[in-house]
């Protein structure tokens, strides 16, 4: 009977671990493909926490039931990553928004710009870099025209979703 | 027939890290190479502990938690740097964070 729990924990933790590293492997796949920092710090962020976070409950499991010993690091490492992975993809998506990192072409809506807007002057914007390559993003909002595609890779993904950038922009603002 | 399976395990987080490096040497900006910068990390102490199981060895879990946690400090000064040019702020301007 013992036996049995011990092989059943055994798999389950073994399987948590696959689980995770499958997870890990979504996560790189989205770094890879998405279009945009903010939408890649998504992929990061979010599949590569959950994805740590199964490998490591597994390799818990598999040491209480293989070793008999429960790892008090082990624990205390889940806790730590599931504190500060979204602090660290939080900070870092806006320290590149403040940077003025531009958003994807496809992007319909900036919320964040028109919170600025509406704030006003009140606050000052915080100075981005003096470069005129980048596009700050909160200005790119308001206009007319969409950024121009900065990365002549994206062309395949960008020219899908122009024209209904188009359509959905003007719907919004009407 | 578990070893296998760690082993996989092991082979996929390695395809994983291989990706987040195909962007770090390849992300337009510095926001794109301190995201998978901070992934790699994230994927590395996940590595450890998988190879920590594989072995069957305790050793390994102290790693764990050191490499999440410079990872962790690397990608915070990284992007506090990044945003205001340093990574301490100086007493007397803490009024934003």
């Amino acid at each position: 009977m013992l036996q049995t729990i011990q092989l059943t924990v055994e798999w389950l933790s073994v399987l948590l671990i696959l689980l995770g590293a499958l997870l890990s492997v979504f996560s790189a796949f989205g770094m890879i493909r998405l279009p945009d920092v903010y939408l890649r710090s998504h992929a990061a962020t979010k599949s590569s926490t959950l994805g740590v976070l199964c490998v490591l409950t597994g390799v818990f499991l598999y040491f209480a039931s293989v070793m008999q010993t429960a790892s008090m690091n082990i624990l205390l490492g889940i806790v730590f990553f599931f504190i500060t992975a979204p602090v660290a993809g939080h900070l870092n998506g806006r320290a590149a928004y403040r940077t003025g990192v531009p958003l994807w072409t496809g992007s319909v809506r900036d919320e964040l710009a028109e919170a600025v807007q509406e704030a006003g002057a009140s606050e000052p914007q915080p100075p981005g870099p003096e470069d005129s390559s980048m596009v700050q993003p909160g200005k790119v909002s308001s206009e007319e025209h969409p950024i121009q595609p900065s990365r002549s890779e994206q062309a395949g993904l960008q020219e899908s979703t122009v024209e209904d950038q188009h359509g959905r922009s003007d719907g919004e603002k009407g | 027939m578990m070893q296998t399976l760690l082993l996989l395990a092991m082979i996929l987080l390695a395809l994983a890290i291989s990706g987040c490096l195909y962007r770090v040497l390849k992300g337009p900006s510095i926001a794109d190479r301190i995201a998978a910068l901070d992934t790699i990390g994230v994927n590395v102490a996940a590595e450890v502990a998988v190879a920590g199981a594989y072995t069957r060895s305790t050793a390994y879990f102290e790693l764990v938690l050191l490499i999440g946690i410079l990872a962790f400090l690397g990608t915070v000064a990284l992007a506090r740097y990044m945003e205001r040019g340093r990574v301490l702020d100086a007493p007397d301007d803490s009024t934003d964070g």
